[in-house]
């Protein structure tokens, strides 16, 4: 008897453990560099890259300064995941709770410095959670697909801030390149630390206690069992007495608040106006890294540092003839790979045993069929 | 081999070659994955005969036919028709040669028309076919071969016996001279079950050749010519029926002799525990929809359920467990009311509920022990304040474990791991402790092997002597006719009639089943 | 030709793009595949075919390119790992979009300010191009929205006219029946990506070579998720996609249109839209299934992933 090598599903619940997500990430991360050697002519692309990273004070003041939204929207997005849901507006809900915070900042600019900070950041989850709202509710009560509506607010989100930057919020020294509002009370800049000549910022710091903050919560707090049963299957969370509805609303709101958080930090800790700077795809790679994190909401912290990186990296190589926007290739990329991954770890692979030799209990097939009808491959 | 369009549909098939046994296997060994469904079964269909496929669940009945039909890609062994060598790669080589099946679950599309159905697959690619055009000849054929169905109809709106039919017409009209019937029975009334068999007889005198799969005894001997036993995926016996009777049969199949229906008598007789008045759900045309159903469970009985499925069975049980709030009527359990609360409340009561799909009682994100107490996360030692207490989690989940006699499982793997007996153990130990007053099971043994099913069978029985009160809905009337106290027939969304031990009688039961009887 | 025939005949031109990544959506979606991120192989049409066009002077041949180049990145991007390796169809779409954008961005650099040696012309449609009104509005369009008319027809007519449409319908309603009943599911899955991909590549095509004719970085702005959103709009039925298009076209050029015209509303208020009008259209509909029939249009199996041989 030949012994014939075959798939079998385990764990249609399975995402890929660390050791496949990191040898993913350099997969993705080797294919991404070949590509940018093969874009660009001009030589010592390698060296620039390093030279906006890790080779300078400045490109690592640079990384943490792109982590801080970075990790955010990665928590936006992933307690969507918890949900569920998928999030793929956070660069609206930014925009909206920057947006909220300008207006509290321009109509209470006279508040003292940490005062107007915490009312601007309230305003900030709010406009975000609002901005969430509609494709909560549609998601909920009327199983509207939350992708194309969170996706179609990031438009309008974009044109509401080219209205209000153009129009009632008009700068008079417009900034190069980018649409802006005049800046908002000096008082309200976050803190930035030294660390030698590398400077890092509060908001990193408010970045990476909102995410333990999270963590801890989803763990030791029954709300984050309920979510997560919620998270599945709409007849086991009401076998479980959970209303999906319900969490899928919560969830969704409190995914675009912290959205809205993000567009908040960021703006305090570095860019001080209502202006499209505040973001550059930060939702979209805030995607890659809720996926790579996966369960981890603590993995979200190293993923969104190194999503700095390659942002960081991108971003030296603007001269030598790389797009900006090549960053959500190798955002592509790592999706990609990071689902392949997750696949693979739902699978075994079988090593087929000679007739006979299977015991009673193995005659069952697994208690679950996913979404996917799955079943031994012939 | 000729096309399907070539030969007439509906004709007579001319037999083939004489003597030649119309499909001939040998050696099929179908593995999946490290567990073997077929071990090196051969397997022999003469011309025009009905010829039956026995064997418990799992014993490999419909892998041996999926593989004859294209379904499913054999590992090792030959397959010749008529005489000839076949490679029978896909559904459409079995159908070139003239192999038809009828699938337990039809394997008909529900969003399409009776019509569409039966032209599935039909014909070639770009041939411009017409709405009225194929109900025309849907209509024609449905007249031919005497089965009386609107070619116009929606599938998802056709009741049981209607999809069978639809089912069996579309493997005559691709000319099958082999037709193989999986489980046909299962989901019949004994008197529907009748009708179908004298369809079969029509298609034998007209000179095809019928596969009967079956683990039902007495209807096998009924109708087939011969009788194959399968067991554990290999080939115990072929005979014909002149030398089976029900007990060698059954003993074949088993590898044992089956235990008798014995008299029980009442142990304890408890408190109404589970009472249902006047219950009404949903929008009252639907067949399953529950019409003025009262209902109690004692304590200490087993109260079981009977009925072809479909006939509200599932929408009692749901009701009674708080997933669906009715439209009319009251709940109580014990002396609380919990009309229209939420499955949580009725978790909180007392209730458990092992629930007629596996996989809606585990959350297959979630780990074995967050899975285990899924019913108590609301009391201490697991709940203090909004908290989780993890550190409660753990022996509470190896506790339920060790009785369900799972104890080598890891509790931190995730349930989307365990296998079906694996999972229904827990989901059954969880809802035992959780439903200290009632718990109600639906088909908690469908699809376990027989060990595993004695075991279910021990916990409902355990929990019946603990004085709980058991609501138990199956299909299989051995089961019910085994365990229960008193069984329920349900027919239309009401309770036909209820039976108290003494008085169960299988024919009786059938008719009720069927709407008749009484 | 007035201004409001103008701007109709702008909507009308605006609307072809839509017309045909919808088309390729509607193909995916029919044999139960749902693919998120039309905008990726849009936009890889549409600078691969600007790229094609500037190089060879050919606009032809820079749709021909297009066409093929979107069919391999789809089949490669989406079909790969969803029909072979089974991964995430949701997963995949936001790779192929990404992947996409990204790409086209980077091929697409020095494209940029490099404008296209020719441009299409009109073709007027005899006599009812005469027409008045409807004329000047539907019948004196370049050929590519006339095609991709014609190519929407065809697919409507395939879908419910022929057998084979049958068997597209039901690898979407319920893959396993299908297979049972001989359809090589997985073989059309496969078929139909890389034709769905090579309409989407058109579309792309189409913007940047007839309607804009310029590339730019993301030059799409979010047309992939209307074409998406169009699909569940026309009830899943090729007929509907084609006034639906129509009606989105015309919320796309109410920006530019006012612009122009001098309307008080700002441009950027204007051309919030069509991505309002889309999530609210989409939201209506919905509602309007679910109360009607408690269920939505969309194909039974959409999404699912079939995969040969279950017991």
């Amino acid at each position: 008897m030949t012994r014939r090598v075959s798939l079998r599903m385990h764990d249609p619940a399975a995402t890929a453990p660390l050791w496949m997500r990191i040898v993913t990430i350099a997969l993705g991360l080797a294919v991404s560099a070949i590509v940018v050697g093969l874009s660009s002519s001009s030589p010592g692309i390698y060296s620039s890259m390093w030279a906006a990273t890790f080779g300078s004070s400045l490109g690592l003041t640079q990384v943490g300064q792109l982590a801080t939204p970075l990790i955010l929207a990665g928590l936006a997005v992933a307690i969507g995941r918890r949900v569920g849901l998928w999030n793929v507006g956070v660069d609206g809900q930014l925009l909206m709770g920057a947006w909220a915070a300008t207006f509290v900042a321009f109509h209470a600019g006279g508040l003292p410095g940490p005062l107007l900070v915490v009312l601007m950041m309230f305003a900030g989850l709010l406009g975000g959670a609002v901005w969430a709202l509609l494709p909560a509710l549609t998601r909920a009560y009327l199983s509207v697909n939350e992708v194309i509506t969170t996706l179609m607010l990031n438009f309008v989100a974009a044109l509401w801030l080219s209205y209000w930057t153009t129009g009632p919020w008009a700068a008079n020294g417009a900034q190069l390149g980018s649409l802006s509002t005049r800046q908002v009370p000096a008082g309200t800049y976050l803190h930035q630390f030294s660390v030698g000549s590398v400077t890092i910022g509060l908001g990193l710091v408010i970045a990476v206690v909102a995410v333990v903050v999270a963590a801890i919560a989803l763990r030791w707090l029954r709300l984050g069992y309920y979510a997560t049963l919620a998270s599945g299957e709409e007849a086991t969370a009401r076998y479980a007495g959970v209303s999906q509805r319900g969490a899928q609303l919560w969830g969704f709101l409190v995914s675009g608040a912290i959205g809205g958080f993000a567009g908040v930090v960021v703006e305090l800790d570095q860019v001080h106006r209502y202006s499209s700077a505040l973001t550059s795809n930060t939702g979209y790679i805030g995607l890659i890294i809720a996926v790579l994190a996966a369960t981890s909401l603590l993995g979200l912290v190293p993923v969104g540092v190194l999503m700095a990186v390659v942002v960081a990296a991108g971003n030296g190589l603007r001269i030598a003839g790389i797009s900006s926007d090549l960053v959500l290739f190798v955002t592509g990329v790592l999706l990609l790979f990071a689902g392949a991954a997750d696949v693979a770890a739902r699978y075994r692979l079988r090593v087929g045993a000679p007739p006979g030799a299977a015991p009673v209990d193995a005659v069952e097939p697994p208690a679950t069929a996913s979404p996917v009808m799955e079943v031994p491959p012939s | 081999m000729s096309n399907p369009e070539h030969h007439p549909a509906g004709a007579a098939p001319t037999p083939l070659g004489g003597s030649e046994p119309a499909l001939e296997m040998r050696g099929i060994v179908k593995r999946f994955g490290d567990y073997t469904a077929l071990d090196r079964v051969d397997f022999e269909l003469a011309q025009g005969e009905v010829h039956a496929l026995l064997g418990e669940n799992g014993a490999g009945k419909t892998t041996l036919m999926n593989v004859a039909t294209g379904i499913i890609d054999a590992d090792a062994g030959t397959i010749a028709v008529g005489g000839r060598e076949a490679r029978i790669r896909s559904p459409r080589d079995a159908t070139r040669l003239g192999i038809g099946m009828v699938h337990q679950h039809f394997r008909l599309v529900r969003n399409f028309t009776v019509a569409e159905n039966v032209h599935l697959g039909l014909g070639g690619v770009g041939r411009l076919v017409s709405r009225r055009e194929l109900e025309r000849r849907t209509a024609e054929w449905s007249e031919r071969f005497g089965f009386d169905v609107d070619p116009s109809a929606r599938v998802a709106e056709l009741s049981v016996g209607q999809l069978q039919r639809v089912a069996i017409m579309r493997a005559l009209v691709r000319g099958a001279n082999i037709l193989v019937l999986d489980e046909p029975t299962a989901v019949l009334t004994p008197q529907a079950a009748s009708q179908l068999f004298s369809i079969i007889r029509g298609m034998v005198a007209e000179g095809r050749t019928v596969v009967f799969i079956s683990h039902k005894l007495d209807e096998v001997i009924e109708i087939a010519d011969r009788i194959s036993v399968l067991r554990g995926g290999a080939r115990i016996a072929t005979l014909p029926k002149e030398e089976c009777t029900t007990v060698s049969l059954a003993r074949l199949m088993v590898g044992h002799e089956m235990k008798e229906v014995r008299p029980r008598p009442r142990e304890h007789q408890g408190d109404p525990l589970l009472v249902a008045q006047g219950l009404r759900t949903g929008e009252a045309d639907r067949r399953g929809a529950l019409k003025d159903v009262d209902v109690a469970v004692l304590g200490g009985e087993i109260l079981g359920v009977a009925g072809v499925s479909g006939n509200g069975q599932a929408e009692l049980a749901q009701v009674l467990t708080g997933m669906l709030k009715p439209a009319a009527g009251t709940v109580r359990v014990g002396d609380r009311e919990l009309g229209g609360a939420g499955a949580r409340a009725f978790g909180k009561a007392g209730v458990g509920h092992v629930p007629e799909d596996l996989r809606i009682g585990l959350s297959l994100e979630q780990t074995i022990e967050m899975n285990a107490v899924m019913k108590v996360v609301e009391q201490p030692p697991v709940r203090r304040g909004p908290f989780l207490v993890r550190s409660a989690i753990r022996p509470y989940a190896r506790e339920l474990l060790e009785r369900g006699g799972l104890a080598a499982l890891e509790v931190t793997r995730r349930a989307g791991t365990l296998s079906g007996g694996q999972a229904q153990r827990l989901v059954i130990q969880r809802e035992l402790r959780a439903g200290n007053r009632a718990l109600v099971a639906v088909h908690p043994s469908r699809g376990l092997d027989v060990a595993a099913t004695q075991a279910v069978h021990e916990a409902l029985l355990d929990a019946r002597s603990h004085g709980a009160g058991v609501l138990l809905v199956s299909e299989d009337l051995d089961e019910l006719f085994e365990l229960s106290d008193r069984i329920a027939v349900m027919y239309e969304g009401r309770i036909a009639a209820t039976l108290e031990r003494a008085a169960f009688d299988r024919e009786q039961v059938g008719l009720l089943m069927g709407g008749g009887g009484r | 030709m007035n201004a409001t025939e103008a701007a109709l005949a702008l909507a009308v031109l605006s609307a072809a793009p839509l017309l045909y990544a919808a088309l390729g959506e509607l193909l995916h979606e029919k044999l139960g595949m749902f693919n998120a991120g039309i905008e990726g192989v849009m936009l890889m049409g549409g600078v691969i075919g600007y790229m094609v066009a500037v190089d060879s002077a050919n606009i032809l041949l820079g749709f021909a390119v297009a066409a093929i180049a979107a069919a391999a990145f789809n089949l490669l991007v989406y079909a790969f790992p969803v029909l072979v390796m089974r991964s995430s169809q949701i997963l995949v779409s936001f790779a192929l979009w990404f992947i996409g954008a990204g790409l086209s961005a980077q091929l697409g650099l020095n494209y940029v300010s490099r404008p296209l040696p020719e441009s299409i012309g009109n073709t007027s449609i005899p006599l009812l191009s005469r027409l008045p009104f409807l004329g000047n509005i539907f019948f004196r369009q370049p050929w590519p929205v006339y095609v991709a008319v014609a190519l929407t027809l065809v697919v409507a007519f395939v879908l419910k006219r022929t057998s084979h449409g049958l068997s597209m319908r039901a690898i979407g309603e319920d893959p396993a029946s299908a297979h049972a009943s001989g359809i090589p599911v997985r073989a059309w899955q496969t078929f139909y990506t890389g034709i769905g991909g090579a309409l989407m590549g058109i579309g792309g095509a189409t913007l940047t070579l007839v309607v804009t004719g310029t590339w730019t970085s993301q030059i799409t702005a979010g047309r992939g998720f209307v074409a998406f959103a169009l699909v569940i709009f026309a009830g899943w039925r090729a007929s509907g996609l084609i006034w639906g298009s129509f009606l989105f076209g015309l919320l796309l050029v109410l920006g530019p249109v006012g612009q122009a015209h001098g309307w008080s509303i700002p441009s950027s208020i204007l051309g919030m839209a069509p991505y309002i009008f889309t999530v609210a259209v989409l939201t209506f509909r919905t509602w309007l299934e679910l109360r009607r029939s408690g269920r939505t249009l969309a194909p039974a199996a959409l999404g699912l992933v079939f995969v040969r041989g279950q017991r």
